[in-house]
């Protein structure tokens, strides 16, 4: 299975980061108030009632802030703080913490009602990344 | 529920044994933490004028997702603080939660078994320092000195809640109802020594709270009633009867840097307490905090907190004079100064200082002779791992 690079809205969104999500999803579904939903632990099920499973980098990654601030609008700390009350009040599982975007990549494709994110090289560097960027456009094909 | 049916367990199983491997996700979470107090004048958990480390925390849990709205969660927690808790272990939480709906616009459902009591910001996970906003909660709403606040915890009962996304605010709202129970042995030794049978009665919490932009702001207001029947030897007149209402209104503003929190808490207990004769009772107290973050993994607080025994008697000087009971019992002023480092994910390390005037929040369990510092400080620091 491959990882599907959602494409809604990416302007009003910001663009350094990328939400991916597993490929037996349907991805018109994957939009701000979903992920939002998601990501603070609210939402529990796909709309075809498959448990959603989220992937998350480590508090202090940079690319998780910046994940923070553009697709949630809120902040690490906020956020953890959602997940703390989920996890000890026995209401909602947290998201998985992955140690690096290759695993976050590799845990989104191979695990079913999966979702995520990636940075996106800045535009100037996506020549510098031909590998990359290669991988990105391969995905979007799917 | 607690007592719940031999039927519904047979469902659960075979929701579960149904349940492709696949689409089942589990979690498996715990933490320990350890303290050290040290105060002048009065104590707090244990002989902390000589130094105390009887402050530990520790607990495990896990949650099982069944796919179609089921969870299935449990927590054991333990927690020595002096004398006013033990630590032996307890069933913190055992729930069964059916998500009837469950969308981006909102969500309903419906907990059974043992489930945690929201009251406020912290109420629910008050025993968890990785969740609290300083080392020891604002005792202003979060009162810690006595054995009853075990009824505050969680609810053998039923809970229903509910949230809906409104633009950008999220509205949520849980009413949890509790089975009647007797209070057990150690819940009426800190009532008094020779406290009779006593039975809650009614105990439900309310909470309804509005998430602004996921979180920036939060306000929130939370409604607890709770009714106690005592039965008394006949002499001293047959039974008490008493009902309290907590009222608690929230509010949290999260910038990147900077957090303020302020909440207040009205309790109100009216009743006959036996003889014919009836008791009123009104106390209140709220605290405001300053969060700041200076750096990545270091927090730091500045916190004033303030507790009254009688609403009507600030200053303690009625109850100075009807009882002869010194003024500074009957309140409780502290100011706290904090400072916290969490490296990563799994550690952390917090200390504080609290400077107070009034000894309202002292522990009587750990002051056996009187709390008799008007001014005192207390100092600890605290040492969490998660996982």
């Amino acid at each position: 299975m491959l990882a599907v690079l959602i494409t809604a809205s990416p302007g009003a969104w910001g663009d350094s980061v990328k939400i991916i999500a597993n490929k037996a999803l349907d991805q018109r579904e994957l939009d701000r108030a979903i992920v939002r939903s998601i990501f603070s632990v609210r939402l529990r099920q796909w709309p075809d009632g498959s448990p959603v499973k989220a992937f998350v980098l480590p508090d202090s990654d940079p690319v998780h802030q910046q994940f923070c601030r553009e697709k949630l609008g809120t902040f690490p700390y906020v956020l953890r703080a959602a997940w703390d009350r989920a996890v000890f009040t026995g209401t909602g599982i947290a998201p998985e913490v992955v140690k690096s975007e290759q695993e976050m990549r590799r845990k989104v494709e191979s695990t079913p009602g999966a979702i995520g994110y990636v940075s996106v090289p800045a535009p100037e560097d996506v020549n510098a990344m031909p590998s990359l960027s290669t991988g990105v456009v391969g995905v979007i094909k799917q | 529920m607690k007592y719940s049916t031999p039927a519904f367990l047979i469902l659960l199983f075979a929701q579960i044994v149904h349940t492709p491997v696949s689409a089942m996700e589990y979690q498996i979470h715990g933490f320990a933490s350890q303290a050290y107090l040290l105060s002048e004048g009065n104590n707090y958990y244990g002989d902390s004028t000589n130094g105390s480390h009887d402050f530990y925390e520790a607990a495990i849990n896990g949650s099982l997702s069944l796919g179609h709205g089921l969870l299935v969660s449990a927590q054991a927690l333990i927690r020595d603080a002096g004398i006013s808790d033990n630590g032996k272990p307890r069933l913190d939480y055992a729930l069964v939660d059916w998500r009837a709906l469950d969308s981006k616009e909102g969500s309903a459902g419906v907990r059974l078994g043992r489930v945690k009591n929201p009251m406020g910001l912290f109420n629910d996970t008050r025993d968890v320092v990785f969740t609290r906003p300083s080392i020891l909660l604002p005792q202003s709403v979060y009162f810690d000195g006595t054995g009853v606040r075990s009824l505050l915890f969680s609810s053998d009962g039923a809970q229903v809640y509910g949230d809906i996304n409104l633009g950008n605010h999220r509205w949520s709202l849980s009413l949890t109802s509790a089975l009647n129970r007797d209070l057990t042995k150690k819940e009426k030794l800190s009532l008094g020594s020779h406290a009779a049978d006593t039975e809650i009665r009614h105990l439900n919490f309310s909470h309804l709270t509005d998430h602004w932009n996921n979180g920036q702001a939060i306000i929130g207001l939370s409604h607890g009633h709770a009714h106690l029947v005592q039965a008394l030897p006949a002499q001293f007149g047959g039974e008490v009867n008493f009902e309290f209402n907590f009222y608690v209104v929230s509010a949290q503003y999260n910038a990147e840097r900077v957090s303020l929190t302020t909440e207040y808490m009205y309790t109100r207990g009216v009743g006959d307490i036996g003889n014919g004769r009836k008791l009123k009772i009104a106390l209140d107290g709220g605290y405001t905090q300053l969060d700041f973050r200076p750096a990545q993994h270091w927090t730091t607080f500045l916190r004033y907190d303030v507790r009254f025994n009688d609403a009507g008697d600030r200053d303690g000087r009625k109850a100075a004079a009807t009882s002869g009971s010194e003024r500074y019992s009957e309140f409780a002023h502290d100011l706290t100064l904090g400072l916290g480092w969490t490296p990563d994910e799994n550690w952390g390390v917090w200390g504080e200082v609290h400077r107070i005037y009034g000894t309202a929040t002292a522990p009587p369990l750990d002051n056996p002779d009187g709390a008799n510092d008007s001014h005192w400080t207390l100092m600890t620091v605290m040492v969490g791992y998660r996982f």
